[in-house]
């Protein structure tokens, strides 16, 4: 790594703890008007990210013209900045005593008894919408979690945004880590495995359908759930409003054996997608939309 | 018999797998073998027990497995599933 690489790497690390603080220690209000001028700004200055957010939204037919597609893709700009913000909020001021006035459970009656069953592994498959980290932090309150993350580059600045994710029972494990049977362990050890499977997936991928468009996503969660045998939920949490969330789950899905490995994967994986697409369909204006989701390689 | 299974399970993680994951020196598996340094990442030991258990006909507890360490561990408990 070269000398000038790790100096921006150190300040790149250190303007992250900076705003960590900062946003911890300012009233709600405030963060969130500032993370609306961000998401603004990103909106204006980002024309990369924003082009792929409003062509995205057109063609999952969400909004067929260009004006109310953009407006959609700045209310999806503002939702992951009020997410990032409300995020670095929630770690210090969601606890195991107040969680619930936060974070309310709306799950099936199945799911919610395999999450306060103590011992039982849980596969939780989410997806960019609403805000996942709270919904990860409130499912901790109940049940240790394991939640698979893709690190920075900047293994500085991965550092600072690792410890600001984790909490008491939510364990960060890199999807580059090398330990092959770490997601079994935590099943094996009674935790929530959650992983998410709404973006397009370069390797150990099924062809899926999203929106009615081919598309790639990753076999992960399809495959712990055949080999293990532990039950599959598909969960997610949506803001309705300052530091308040619903979250909401389908399942335990069904999962049947053929004997023919990528069939299986492929079918349970395109199930879960039509959950995701059910989920984003009620709260469009919730998903990341600027992920380049529809790719032929 | 163990050599037997062995060889069945060099097999399966010889096998041609579905998009771009990483070759295996199958050749140098051996039952000492940690089966954490097989070189399966974490999706690939997933296929490789699917496929396990789509072999030999058995299925794979999942304490059981995290518990194993050895390729032998792994030849020894197929053999004493299978008998079973």
């Amino acid at each position: 790594m070269s000398q000038l690489r790790r100096i921006w790497n150190r300040i790149e690390a250190v303007a992250a703890r900076g705003l960590l603080l900062a946003v911890a220690a300012a009233p709600l209000p405030v963060v969130l008007a500032v993370a609306r001028v961000a998401a603004r700004a990103a909106f204006v200055l980002w024309p990369r990210r924003r082009r792929i957010a409003v062509d995205n939204i057109r063609r999952a037919g969400i909004r067929a013209d260009e004006r109310r597609a953009r407006a959609l893709a700045l209310d999806s700009f503002r939702a992951f900045a009020t997410m990032v913000a409300e995020t670095i909020v929630a770690r210090r001021r969601l606890t195991r005593d107040n969680w619930a006035e936060h974070v309310v459970l709306h799950l099936p009656a199945e799911a919610e008894a395999l999450l306060r069953e103590p011992g039982q592994g849980l596969i939780v498959a989410s997806a960019h919408l609403g805000n996942w980290e709270v919904a990860a932090r409130a499912i901790s309150m109940v049940k240790p979690i394991c939640v698979a993350y893709r690190p920075f580059n900047n293994p500085e600045l991965d550092q600072v945004a690792h410890a600001a994710r984790e909490g008491e029972h939510l364990r960060l494990v890199s999807r580059l880590e090398a330990h092959p049977l770490r997601f079994m362990r935590a099943l094996a050890g009674g935790d929530v495995v959650a992983l998410m499977i709404d973006q397009h997936a370069t390797r150990g991928r099924v062809a899926i359908r999203f929106f009615d468009r081919p598309a790639w996503a990753t076999k992960s969660v399809a495959m712990l759930s055949l080999t293990t045998r532990m039950p599959l939920v598909f969960a997610f949490a949506v803001r309705t409003g300052p530091l308040r969330y619903e979250v909401h789950a389908a399942g335990p899905l069904e999962v049947a054996r053929s004997g023919d490995r990528e069939k299986d994967a492929a079918v349970i994986t395109q199930a879960l997608t039509a959950e995701v697409e059910k989920a984003v369909r009620q709260h469009p204006e919730q998903y990341l939309w600027g992920h380049r989701r529809w790719r032929s390689h | 018999m163990a050599e037997e299974t062995l060889s069945a399970l060099k097999a399966l993680l010889g096998r041609p797998q579905p998009g771009a994951a990483p070759k295996l020196d199958v050749a140098a598996i051996t039952g000492g073998t940690r089966i954490d340094e097989i070189g399966l990442d974490s999706l690939a030991i997933l296929d490789f027990i699917y496929d396990v258990e789509d072999r030999f006909q058995i299925q794979i507890d999942i304490t059981d497995l995290v518990a194993l360490d050895k390729v032998s561990d792994l030849i020894d408990y197929v053999e004493a599933k299978r008998a079973g």
